[in-house]
């Protein structure tokens, strides 16, 4: 990836960012930007972030703490889907002998629990 | 209400196999879906016209907070109703949007925006740095030195409780400072031969982070003990760094091997000779064949990117380019060749 958004041109897309705001979130380490040689950069992915903490903060009136702990727990529920994929997609690879006998350990795994 | 195609694509083996793979793709439907969304944007928030400011915002709230689809990834409804919600929301909060839709002179579609982008499209992405804080966590699960038992405890264990509290293990007080997060945009012939190269921290400090050889784009790195100090006696934090590697026009990188286009002059293809060509760590001759075509790969072995299994190689795609000016001398030379040595190069293709 080479682009990608510098602060001031964050601040104009996301309507309610501000320059304070946005070093707020990254003091709180809930946003982390690339460094590059022409200084700090946002990629789409961090704008969407942006937005989202925007809005909890303003439509659900998330305080920090929470904020911190809703990112935090957001990013595992993220990085255990991104894991998931990634098994179901090895394990798709599979001969069909093999998932077969899978889905019925994950269908007893299911029933046990 | 929205309209969507609900595609799903079943590639199961039977039925109840949990390894079916479903593509949910939601395509809003041309035209028609205008004419949905003009419905009464106070009935999207359950209001009636008489609804004040407050009560309009209360409701706008109450809905984006139970539906947003943030925090409800696989629920196309309820992205919907968010949506619907916050199109009457954007409406009625402004008095003056709100008098002129009540008296007629606007319609519900007024307020209409470009699609926005939810945060969850990109954070299902492997390389989602904020979901990948540790090496092990990210990347390739299978890769060399990949034990799966200890790949699915971790997995069934989860991120948080190997997250740096060894709570029992040392006195309550004494506890390791807090991992750092920081992503570094790395030039492509940075990270293929390696660097060095400083990150400034939020608090002004600089970190000095080597790259390794052949570091690749979404890698992470850690640097044991720089992160947040340590309460008490603890031990500070370590530093992750997930590298952001930056393209570069002349180079591109498929596994360990480097891959680039070599253009050569039509003299050079039929009569073959040495022509320089850029490699990662400079310039070196490499003999062209005679009578090189254009899509021919030669391999420079060794000129790679060190990976696991040493150097990968370069292969070098040849692209024959005609001379900018076609003289008279050339055209005849061609036009009198033509007539004894012609050739079908498409002998073997099909045409139609």
């Amino acid at each position: 990836m080479t682009n990608g958004y510098g602060p001031e041109q964050v601040i104009e897309k996301v309507a309610s960012l501000t320059a304070e705001r946005l070093s707020y979130f990254e003091r709180l380490r809930i946003v982390t930007p690339v460094s590059t040689p022409q200084g700090l950069r946002y990629r789409t992915l961090d704008v969407r972030r942006i937005t989202l903490l925007c809005e909890l903060t303003d439509d659900f009136e998330v305080n920090e703490d929470a904020l911190v702990i809703i990112m935090s727990l957001l990013d595992q529920l993220h990085g255990a889907q991104i894991k998931l994929d990634q098994v179901v997609q090895a394990i798709s690879a599979e001969p069909s002998e093999t998932r077969v006998r899978l889905s019925q350990r994950l269908q007893e795994a299911d029933g046990a629990g | 209400m929205m309209e969507y195609i609900v595609d799903a694509i079943s590639t199961g083996i039977a039925n109840g196999c949990p390894f079916e793979k479903f593509t949910l793709s939601l395509l809003e439907v041309g035209p028609d879906a205008e004419s949905k969304m003009t419905q009464d944007p106070y009935a999207a928030l359950g209001l009636t016209r008489n609804a004040t400011a407050d009560e309009i915002k209360k409701a706008y709230r109450k809905i984006a907070r139970a539906n947003h689809p943030d925090l409800n990834p696989d629920d196309p409804a309820a992205e919907a109703r968010f949506k619907d919600a916050g199109r009457a929301h954007d409406l009625l909060k402004d008095p003056e949007q709100r008098r002129r839709f009540d008296a007629g002179e606007i319609d519900a579609t007024g307020a209409e925006q470009a699609p926005r982008g939810y945060y969850r499209d990109e954070a299902r992405r492997p390389e989602n740095p904020y979901s990948q804080k540790r090496p092990a966590s990210g990347g390739d699960p299978f890769g060399q030195g990949f034990d799966a038992d200890d790949f699915f405890a971790n997995f069934a264990r989860n991120r948080a409780s190997g997250h740096g509290d060894n709570f029992g293990h040392a006195a309550p007080s004494d506890r390791p400072g807090q991992d750092a997060q920081y992503r570094l945009a790395v030039p492509f012939l940075d990270a293929a031969i390696g660097a060095k190269t400083r990150i400034t921290m939020p608090d002004g400090n600089a970190l000095e982070v080597s790259i390794p050889e052949g570091a690749r784009d979404g890698q992470t790195l850690r640097l044991r003990g720089k992160g947040q100090p340590g309460f008490g006696a603890g031990p500070p934090g370590d530093a992750f760094i997930v590298l952001d590697v930056i393209p570069n026009p002349d180079f591109q990188r498929e596994g360990d091997d480097i891959v680039v286009s070599l253009p050569i002059s039509i003299d050079e293809a039929i009569l073959g000779g040495k022509v320089p060509v850029n490699t990662i760590t400079g310039a070196v001759n490499v003999t062209v064949p005679a009578g090189a075509s254009s899509g021919q790969v030669l391999r420079l072995k060794g000129r790679g990117v060190k990976g696991r299994s040493g150097k990968g190689d370069q292969r070098v795609t040849l692209r024959i380019v005609s001379p900018p000016k076609i003289d008279d001398e050339l055209k005849h030379f061609m036009e009198s060749w033509r007539e004894d040595h012609a050739y079908d190069p498409r002998a073997k293709k099909e045409t139609s």
